[in-house]
């Protein structure tokens, strides 16, 4: 089968759907297809330039393929007679972060209009689509309830499983992924002031901000923490990441009400460790079971300390939640090989 | 449809007695033109001027004022010959405001040449270096030492040029078939072939012709030099005593003294004395009194360069026996109608000819009575506009720039989309600015 | 330094000279301390929607997100940038307005717009470069009044032009 892959690209800006858009290239080459990635740029600022890259996707043609498959808005609009969406992201400035006022598009007859604009577009393209696939609950109710549209569930999977097989449990829990506030690494921090003597913490992952990384090494000196709490700021090899994986306690990730299940967490369950979350977080709430396989806790730093001395409290207790996670992953499927066969059925 | 039509239009052109054919035969056709007189003010060729049935302006009088002035136009047609003085504001203006070119001449290299002196006031070397190959810049290296010659009548030929005076054209309508490939094949643009049309009145009406007297005329009109192939006339009719007798070789054109000298030795020192009269420049009436009398009329070139030929349109619709060349806008005329003569076995071919002529003059005539209804019909002025119309109107439409706009308004409107939206007034910026007026 | 390399793909599984064109300078790039980052864009080879194509790529939002474009041959030559670099990598009768005239007519109107398009994108380069001489060659006879030069790989000499670019576009020699 001939293939293209159509995704956004911000110039110079690499997150976690180019990695995805790569991984998914990969795997459907290494199922014999013959496949192209298109990245389209899409620099949506400012807002009133986007009616106009809306209609260059919208006048693209792509040739002799046999399936298309679109991850990201306005990329998925190229046409194609054939096409299916694997949604990474809709506009979400036009949808839910207007509603919460996260958004680029002014609240103006203008703005009203271009957001009446991509609500249509989407329309159009959804109405002729041969299927749509979300990449977490949290995309499909929003699908749903903004586009009125159905969807299936197709997680993304995770990228090299084979490096992080279960190593030997050391003595900290790991908290990886990009540094920012959403991220809540600094809630951590906060309750590793309230933990009892024998806990560490390792933070590590590339800051968005220069203020972000300030913020963690400040909360770190204010709680004079330098014996407990590493920081390792900055870009990291994936070897690192793994080693820091797999030789940890437990892991942690706190983001705000995020849609996917999380690589930090689908990683660490993998490497049979158990995630320690709180309520807000979204998605990986599908992947954490309290008491079964991690902690599910409240925002709040003393209820976070209280689910980090547990970890260290009870170690044997501990890695039995991280085997538990692990098998309950792998039954999952969440895996290249099935996400492909979907995608291209 | 309104058509603005550049053209040469003094008495002297050739290409304004085509225009007058086929503007008429637009306007019979409803359509309303306007000649727009390209010659350069100054030139010679523009002391005088034809009559018309239309509206005539000069070029030169638009010249600051040319969008406004075309643009209520819904064509504008662009006669392109190999001459300055008669074309120069077809160039000039083309460049400006893209319309459709009818090329009368596959070979431009005179107008290069006088354009790069007097426009760019840069050597023709350096212009005609950015559209040349390294063929034809070896040619022109080897030929350097004899231009006019070497260079303008041979090797210039077998490398044209076209960018320079047309790269802005909307499509080109050429006159023959050899040069159509290579109008697209350089510049990628519409290309069709339409017979040009002549004005043949006279010639149509003559009666067939008879061998009156002791010899029979062959002819051959215009300018007289080396390309007419005078010399191989004379050599076939001087080879053979039976030819010698029974022709008398007539040439009506100028001719300048050195080359008449040249012609009257060979004509008396052949084998067989060769009946040679050079008519020099003749008027109207002498020359449609010589085409009376004339038992066969020569059209020999080579090499062909011409994109048409007046000469043997004039020939055949006058229902004359007419020897033919092979090669470029000849080819376009059937052997059955023509008496075709090699360029490998020139005077050979020509002494067969003769000889068959007269062997069997009655059939040849029979083929020249065909010959003129043929060319009657293939080179009128309505036959021209029809064809012409019919190209304009591939040309013009269906214009893939109103297809795009259509196209742009569809999925906006399909977007809900207001008729407000800036990005509309900065689409139709960029579709002017990238792909020209629609 | 931020360089874009834009470019086209048009079949799959059809190997193209910008493949080995956009690694190397890629590499270079990224070697002399450049920042690197590659958008692909579809195109199809078809009269019926070119021009759609064309505005299409027009209409892409690069300016304010890159010091430098690169675009790789036709139809990457399109995109807007404020300094675009053009490199005409493949042979000149590959290019875009004569496989009009060899995949549907050359008598199709679309190919004169496609010929004005490409000479409006060609005045914006601030560099025209061609690969081979036959390129180079073809440039010069259908856009005589288009300066450009040979590159022959040469990506150092490239890699310093972005560098010393200044606001004036390519060289316009007289029509």
């Amino acid at each position: 089968m001939k293939i293209f892959v159509l995704n956004n690209m911000v110039p110079f800006m690499h997150g976690g759907a180019e990695n995805l858009a790569n991984y998914l290239v990969s795997h459907i080459s290494q199922l014999g297809h013959q496949v192209r990635l298109l990245r389209i740029p899409f620099c949506y600022e400012p807002a009133a330039r986007i009616s106009g890259e809306m209609l260059a996707c919208r006048m693209m043609e792509i040739e002799e393929a046999d399936l298309v498959i679109g991850l990201k808005f306005p990329a998925y609009l190229v046409p194609h007679p054939n096409k299916v969406l694997w949604l990474v992201h809709q506009y979400r400035q036009a949808y839910d972060m207007w509603d919460s006022g996260h958004t680029n598009i002014p609240d103006t007859l203008q703005g009203h209009a271009l957001r009446s604009s991509i609500f249509e577009a989407d329309r159009e393209c959804f109405e002729n689509v041969n299927d749509i696939f979300a990449i977490s609950p949290v995309t499909q109710d929003r699908l749903k309830r903004y586009n009125g549209v159905d969807s299936k569930l197709l997680r993304t999977p995770l990228n090299g499983p084979e490096d992080f097989e279960p190593g030997d449990y050391g003595d900290y829990i790991f908290c990886g992924g990009r540094i920012n506030a959403i991220k809540r690494q600094h809630l951590l921090i906060e309750a590793m002031r309230y933990t009892r003597s024998d806990t560490k913490l390792v933070i590590a992952g590339p800051a968005d901000s220069p203020a972000d990384a300030e913020r963690l090494h400040r909360l770190v000196e204010r709680f004079n923490l330098q014996s407990r709490v590493t920081l390792e700021i900055g870009f990291l090899p994936r070897q690192r990441i793994v080693e820091l994986t797999t030789n940890s306690l437990a892991a942690a990730y706190l983001p705000i009400d995020e849609e996917s299940l999380g690589y930090v967490s689908m990683e660490a369950n993998q490497a049979a460790r158990a995630v320690l979350t709180v309520d807000d977080s979204g998605g990986i709430l599908d992947l954490v079971s309290d008491d079964h396989t991690g902690w599910v806790r409240r925002p709040e730093p003393k209820e976070i300390a209280d689910a980090i001395d547990r970890a260290f409290a009870n170690k044997n207790r501990t890695i039995d939640m991280g085997r538990h996670a692990r098998q309950e992953w792998i039954k999952k499927e969440i895996t290249w090989e099935r996400t492909v066969e979907r995608l291209v059925a | 449809m309104k058509i603005a039509w550049y053209s040469p239009f003094s008495q002297r052109s050739a290409i304004a007695a085509f225009s007058v054919e086929v503007v008429e035969a637009l306007q019979s056709f409803g359509h309303d033109v306007t000649i727009v007189r390209s010659e350069m003010g100054d030139s010679s060729w523009a002391a005088t001027c034809r009559p018309a049935s239309c509206e005539i302006v000069d070029a030169e009088d638009i010249d600051n004022h040319l969008n406004q002035f075309l643009s209520r136009f819904d064509s504008v047609i662009y006669n392109v010959g190999n001459h300055i003085e008669n074309h120069y504001y077809c160039l000039k203006h083309q460049a400006r405001f893209p319309g459709v070119t009818l090329l009368h001449d596959f070979i431009l290299h005179h107008l290069l040449h006088e354009w790069a002196i007097l426009v760019e006031k840069k050597p023709y070397l350096d212009l005609f270096r950015l559209e040349a190959s390294s063929e034809a810049l070896k040619a022109y290296a080897e030929a350097s030492e004899d231009l006019g010659r070497l260079w303008f009548m041979s090797e210039a030929t077998k490398h044209p040029v076209l960018r320079f005076a047309l790269a802005d054209t909307l499509g080109v309508v050429t006159h023959a078939k050899f040069y159509a490939a290579p109008c697209e094949a350089k510049l990628h643009c519409p290309v069709t072939t339409i017979p040009l049309a002549y004005p043949c009145e006279f010639e149509k009406q003559l009666p067939p012709p008879q061998q009156e007297g002791a010899k029979s005329r062959v002819i051959t009109i215009g300018d007289v030099n080396v390309n007419k192939r005078c010399e191989s006339v004379i050599r076939a009719l001087g080879n053979s005593a039976c030819n010698s007798e029974k022709w008398q070789y007539r040439v009506i054109g100028n001719i300048g003294d050195s080359y008449r000298k040249y012609l009257m030795e060979l004509a008396n020192n052949a084998p067989h004395k060769v009946d040679l009269e050079l008519l020099g420049k003749v008027d109207e009436a002498t020359l449609q009194d010589e085409l009376k009398h004339a038992n066969a009329i020569s059209c020999l070139r080579y090499p062909v360069v011409e994109g048409a030929s007046a000469s043997i349109i004039l020939s055949l619709a006058s229902a004359r026996p007419t020897l033919v060349s092979r090669g470029g806008c000849y080819d376009d005329n059937p052997d059955s109608l023509v008496h075709r003569i090699g360029h490998e076995r020139e005077v050979e071919d020509l002494e067969e000819a003769f000889i068959n002529l007269e062997q069997d003059y009655h059939s040849a005539v029979q083929q020249g009575v065909k010959a003129r209804h043929w060319a009657s019909n293939r080179h009128s002025g309505e036959q021209y506009a029809r064809k012409l119309l019919l190209f304009l109107g591939m040309v013009a439409g269906p214009s893939p720039i109103l297809r795009l706009a259509d196209s742009v308004g569809k999925h906006l409107t399909c977007w809900n989309c207001s008729s407000d939206l800036p990005l509309i007034d900065e689409i139709e910026g960029e579709i002017v600015s990238l792909f020209g007026d629609p | 330094m931020n360089v874009l390399i834009v470019r086209t793909v048009a079949k799959i599984g059809v190997a193209s000279c910008v493949d080995s064109v956009h690694k190397a300078l890629a590499e270079q790039l990224k070697q002399a301390g450049h920042q690197v980052d590659t958008a692909l864009l579809p195109f199809v080879h078809d009269s019926r929607n070119l021009v759609e194509q064309i505005l299409a790529f027009r209409l892409l939002n690069l300016s304010d997100y890159a010091d430098r474009m690169i675009g790789l041959d036709f139809p990457a030559g399109f995109v807007k940038h404020p300094c675009k670099f053009l490199i005409v990598s493949s042979e000149f009768e590959k290019r875009l307005s004569i496989e009009i005239g060899r995949s549907v007519s050359s008598l199709h109107p679309v190919a004169a717009r496609v010929r004005h398009a490409e000479r409006v994108a060609l005045k914006e380069c601030k560099s025209v470069l061609c690969e081979q001489a036959d390129a180079y060659e073809g440039l010069a006879q259908s856009y005589p009044a288009i300066q450009s030069s040979l590159l022959r790989l040469d990506y150092e000499r490239l890699i310093a032009m972005l560098a010393e670019s200044t606001e004036k576009n390519v060289e316009l020699l007289p029509a």
